[in-house]
């Protein structure tokens, strides 16, 4: 008997949490993953741990070559899909490969999103970190550099800015709107982190400020901004958020959205393809919406439940919860699920603030409900809180106490102790 | 044979007496923030139980650490073991485990989870009304784990 034929592209966090549902399930299948990097995989959550010089290049990997042949998956790696058609169950790779499968799991992943309306030549040169080749690249720029102008005041931006900026080099950052992490925090937290970022490193932040114009001057690059201020720079950067990979993706057989859409169980709108990881949309528990949730332990979950139900088994995703946790200059940052009020929204906020330890907490209510907590420094309680606004459940004894972060969690403790 | 840290609440006075006994075994410091197990106490309904990592069979800290640090014992049975050379403290298992029993601790820069002190918790041996035993991982000790993990899952999943 022939066995089943799975094809995986991808080479992250969903691709092989997929492999390693579907053998620990004692599956016989023949699995064989593409990836367009010439590498086992790695975690991009580490690429700014690696930048800071944390840990060598060799601490990204959390797979090794072992890893494939232990899990019996042939590899294709350094190529790019180039088409697929899934009418034909068939995906063409760039060194003219064509894999046939049986069921295929899309898990490409996310790129950083490129500026836009620069000169093309100089678009070419700008840096962004997202794979290991961008920290490389991002290593290598900033060892003879003065100043370095990063477009974005997003939580890379601010890692790389952190990870390059010396006394020697400046980097001043070029951010949009009037706080930084504006997809992340609210504005006070915002302004607490930046105070952090300022005091602690020589990175300059420009607020409201957005780029016009960049040309070459002498080796490096003039920076006109909108207000007509101008800046030199030896280096450009950019952090503006991460789009899928999905330009291969016949618009025509699989429905895509902002990403490649998908059910329950993550299944995309062609019978035998699944998604799962950065390219997947699918229903967000929180907010309820059909929307593009980029992280980790997203990719880590549904690459689990894709590997499951690709095997056979129904296994549901119970849906996306946006959620980080980082150290940003010395200071823990957590963001979970809905975390930006919006006027009209009916959220109601509860915050708490010690200025003397440096701690900023901010819960968001629907209702009684938690729908999203911002934590800053104090974030012991982070795991708790996650699963609380994924379970939709109010805090208790109150959300005043469950923002201070005095009262840990108990309530959900109570209720499945008691059931009440 | 494999022993696993069994809690009776019934028993339990929240004396808190194991979160120093925890600390000052880790840490050398009795200092219960730095506890890998925590008595909580509902004092409306005079109840209290203590919590520290369930040693998970299917992990979640397990399956989202990026480098492997957080992984399963292959020296000992039931226990999710924490390699803090491994670990770069990107705190992914903290969000991940839904009870709190995996914590970052910004004061030593480590993943705070119990590791059963090596196999001698001194939780144990500290706590003065038998709530916390070390037992032998038997069947009927497994179910009754097992029913008490329904419960939380249950208690977490209900309005979702």
């Amino acid at each position: 008997m022939i066995s089943e034929r799975i094809l995986i592209l991808g080479n992250s966090a969903a691709a092989i949490a997929a492999v390693n549902a579907i053998r620990a399930r004692g599956g016989k299948q023949a699995i064989a993953m593409v990836s367009n990097e010439p590498c086992t995989a790695y975690s991009p959550v580490l690429t700014t741990y690696y930048l800071r010089g944390e840990i060598p290049e060799s601490a990204l990997y959390f797979c090794d070559i072992g890893y494939y042949r232990e899990h019996d998956v042939s590899c294709h790696f350094g190529t790019a899909v180039i088409a697929l058609d899934a009418a034909a169950q068939r995906v063409t790779l760039d060194d003219g490969t064509r894999l046939d499968y049986d069921k295929l799991l899309i898990a490409t992943g996310a790129s950083a999103k490129r500026v836009t309306g620069l000169d093309p030549e100089i678009a070419a040169e700008v840096r962004y970190l997202r794979t290991v080749a961008d920290a490389r690249r991002i290593r290598e720029a900033a060892l003879g550099a003065k100043h370095i102008v990063m477009m974005g005041g997003g939580l890379v931006s601010l890692q790389v800015a952190g990870a390059v900026a010396r006394p020697d080099l400046k980097v001043t950052c070029v951010v949009a709107s009037r706080q930084i992490l504006s997809q992340n925090v609210d504005a006070t937290c915002a302004a607490l982190v930046c105070g952090h970022v300022e005091r602690s490193a020589n990175i300059e932040v420009l607020f409201g400020a957005s780029v016009a114009e960049i040309t070459r001057s002498g080796g490096g690059y003039r920076v006109c901004l909108d207000s007509g201020a101008e800046l030199q720079a030896d280096v450009l950067a950019a952090g503006k958020g991460v789009s899928p990979n999905i330009e291969f993706v016949d618009r025509a057989q699989i429905a895509v959205d902002q990403g490649i859409l998908v059910d329950e169980h993550l299944r995309t709108t062609f019978g035998n393809v699944w998604a799962a990881g950065d390219v997947a949309q699918g229903r967000n528990r929180v907010s309820g919406e059909v929307e593009l949730v980029a992280n980790w332990i997203d990719a880590c979950e549904q690459g689990t439940a894709a590997g499951a139900n690709m095997a056979g088994e129904a296994l549901a995703f119970p849906g996306s919860v946006a959620e980080n946790i980082t150290t940003l200059f010395g200071v823990q940052v957590a963001a979970l699920g809905i975390t930006r009020s919006r006027e009209g929204d009916g959220l109601r906020e509860v915050t708490y603030l010690d200025e003397a330890r440096g701690v900023y907490r901010r819960l968001l209510l629907r209702g009684e409900v938690m729908v999203g907590a911002t934590l800053l420094r104090d974030v012991a309680d982070v795991g708790v809180l996650r699963g609380a606004i994924a379970a939709g459940r109010e805090p208790w004894p109150s959300a005043k106490a469950a923002a201070k972060g005095h009262v840990r969690y108990t309530g959900l403790f109570k209720a499945a102790l008691t059931g009440r | 044979m494999a022993k696993v840290l069994m809690i009776h609440p019934d028993k339990c006075t929240g004396c808190r007496n194991c979160e120093l006994a925890c600390s000052f075994e880790h840490e050398g410091q009795f200092r219960p923030g730095a506890s890998r197990v925590q008595a909580y106490t509902w004092e409306r309904e005079g109840m209290s139980v203590p919590m520290m990592c369930q040693q998970c069979d299917d992990a979640a800290c397990v399956t989202v650490c990026p480098t492997g640090a957080m992984h399963r014992s292959t020296t000992r049975a039931n226990l999710v073991d924490w390699d803090e050379s491994t670990c770069i403290r990107c705190k992914m298992c903290t969000i991940a485990c839904p009870f709190g029993n995996a914590r970052y601790d910004a004061a030593s820069s480590a993943i705070f989870k119990c590791d059963t002190c090596q196999g001698a918790p001194e939780c144990v041996a500290f706590c003065p009304n038998g709530a916390l035993e070390f037992v032998d991982d038997e069947q009927q000790v497994r179910s009754r784990k097992k029913a008490y993990a329904a419960k939380f899952k249950e208690a977490f999943q209900e309005v979702s």
